[in-house]
């Protein structure tokens, strides 16, 4: 049962932010002036924030932003990740060598400084920030890719693939690439909780989807000065994060033990 | 092994080559201008000339490329737009200030993350060992801005025993370390558990329980050393996300260190600035990771060399 919490949670996550307009009973944009600084109550579960708008609501409509770009940075990075990893891997030599080279280059920036440059030098918004999240991202599923399609390459069936006059495209996408997914999905999983962070931390410096959109992050910075008399604005979108994060860790983690037999 | 040194020292200063270009190129395409950022949008055009003509902001993007390659050999790293202070002074003020923060989160990081790594393999797939797992990967989940207000609010405005922020000693440290140790614990508390594991099932250890060693002493002694290896390589090649976590820690904190120096420069668009501190941090990084790599092969001659490949 236990095993399948992070699962249950994540659906439970998505599901109330997809449905988030249907759910809401306030605006997550409507300033209240009647009813600013509120403590949870029946009416406002989590509270209200300085301009008197619902944090239930603002976590749900934020949700849907942060889920959307960690789970888009994810797949762009897992499609880049492979397309290099697999190239590198199979046709190794120099190919391997100069792609490596490029993968050592970027992962020797640390990352955060090379994510904040990325969303500083292009224009606010979600795009932005899914590219400055895969900009880092691709790197490791590049690395870990091109390390199993190495071992892959030596195996006697890709050899015997090759003597049958199978193409190279046919060899990677038909006999190589399967062999890959069941740990690309690993650390897909292990990956999201990490994106889910990224985001967060960008819009925590405002450098995410810029408001009046709410997100995550921006409302944690955005109610800091409130931490001492008002702490519900600042602890409630803190618990979603981490809630999100810790599942999609946990679930990298089950992934890992069913899909990669030691 | 001479050669080995070698060829790690040049491709250590190729990287810095290519990493001073790269920070150059991402800068360069940074939109707003410097002349226009000191004095504002609604100045004369003539003084944003002039202004843009004494920065050398008007020259191609090759010549200030040279430029500042130039004063790097020369061990100098420019001046900020803002202050006119040369930023190698305010970088040389500021780096011993992150690096104490740094080796404070790394011992925190390394012993708890050992203890609990060691517990946790020894007693493999027992309940202990799934809550240790899940406590650390909780430390990885938690964003640290918010785990570092939290330890604020609590240990500064309720408890009121540790200073909100500020830069100092033992006493301030102790807030923000708390904060960089909780997301490095669990990268060691694995890596720790699975050598553990691995070398557990080694014939060495059997020998040593045949010969009626205390399980005591088989733990601390010969368990231990074997661990230490991989252990001290993870904990040094994290160096590089304690430079993460130390831009958003250092911000909250108001610490005063190369993170929130470069935070700042980011927000106002202080090119010198940021350009040093992603030097600075990069070298540290890169450097680190090539020393890690040659005693690697120094301490365990089992090694031939050493890849990791994730």
């Amino acid at each position: 049962m236990f095993k399948y919490l992070p699962v249950i949670t994540i659906s439970i996550i998505i599901l109330l932010t997809t449905l988030a307009p249907i759910i809401i009973q306030h605006d997550p944009l409507a300033v209240d002036l009647d009813s600013i600084k509120e403590p949870p109550s029946l009416k406002h579960p989590f509270g209200t924030d300085s301009k008197g708008r619902d944090i239930l609501s603002r976590i749900l409509y934020g949700g849907r932003i942060s889920l959307a770009v960690a789970l888009f940075a994810g797949v762009v990075s897992l499609s880049i990740g492979f397309t290099v990893g697999l190239i590198a891997g199979y046709y190794a030599g120099w190919v391997d060598a100069l792609l490596m080279a490029l993968v050592d280059f970027l992962l020797s920036f640390p990352s955060l400084l090379l994510a904040i440059g990325i969303s500083i030098v292009l224009p606010a918004g979600v795009f932005t920030v899914i590219f400055a999240i895969s900009a880092v991202g691709w790197l490791s599923f590049a690395r870990l890719i091109r390390g199993h399609v190495l071992s892959i390459r030596e195996m006697a069936y890709v050899e015997s693939a090759k003597a049958l006059g199978c193409s190279d495209l046919r060899i990677l996408l038909k006999h190589v690439l399967p062999q890959c997914i069941p740990i690309g999905i690993v650390l897909f999983g292990l990956k999201l909780g990490g994106f889910i962070l990224t985001e967060a931390a960008l819009s925590f410096l405002g450098l995410g989807t810029p408001p009046p959109t709410p997100s995550w992050g921006a409302m944690i910075s955005e109610n800091r000065a409130y931490i001492l008399s008002e702490p519900w604005m600042v602890i409630f979108p803190g618990i979603l994060i981490a809630i999100t994060a810790l599942s999609f860790n946990l679930l990298g983690d089950f992934l890992q033990k069913k899909l990669t037999p030691r | 092994m001479a050669i080995f040194i070698i060829k790690k020292f040049i491709i250590f200063l190729i990287l810095l080559l290519g990493i001073s270009f790269f920070a150059f190129l991402l800068l360069y395409a940074l939109p707003g201008n410097p002349a226009t950022s000191l004095i504002g949008q609604h100045s004369l055009p003539d003084d944003l000339i002039r202004i843009n003509k004494a920065l050398g902001a008007d020259k191609s993007f090759i010549s200030q490329y040279m430029g500042y390659l130039k004063l790097l050999l020369h061990g100098e790293l420019g001046r900020s737009y803002y202050t006119n202070r040369a930023v190698r002074d305010d970088i040389l003020q500021k780096f011993p200030n992150t690096l104490t923060l740094a080796l404070w989160a790394i011992c925190l990081a390394g012993t708890t993350g050992t203890i609990l790594g060691l517990i946790a393999g020894i007693h493999k797939d027992t309940i202990v060992d799934k809550i240790i797992n899940i406590v650390s990967l909780t430390g990885l989940s938690v964003p640290v801005f918010w785990s570092g207000l939290l330890l604020m609010l609590f240990f500064s405005f309720k408890l009121r025993i540790l200073p909100p922020s500020g830069t100092g000693g033992i006493h301030f440290i102790v807030l923000p370390a708390l904060t960089l140790t909780l997301p490095a614990m669990a990268g060691i508390v694995r890596i720790t558990r699975a050598s553990v594991l691995e070398i557990m099932g080694m014939p060495f250890m059997t020998v040593l329980t045949a010969k009626g060693l205390s399980r005591f002493r088989i733990y601390m002694l010969h368990l231990l050393k074997n661990v230490m290896i991989p252990l001290i390589t993870i904990i040094a090649l994290d160096f590089g996300s304690y430079l993460n976590g130390a831009v958003l820690t250092e911000t909250i904190f108001g610490w005063d260190g190369i993170g929130r120096y470069a935070m700042e420069g980011i927000l106002k668009r202080d090119y010198p600035v940021v350009l040093a501190c992603v030097l600075v941090g990069t070298v540290v990084f890169v450097a680190v990771n090539t020393i890690v790599d040659i005693l690697y092969k120094l301490i365990d001659p089992r090694i031939r060399i050493y890849k990791d490949n994730v």
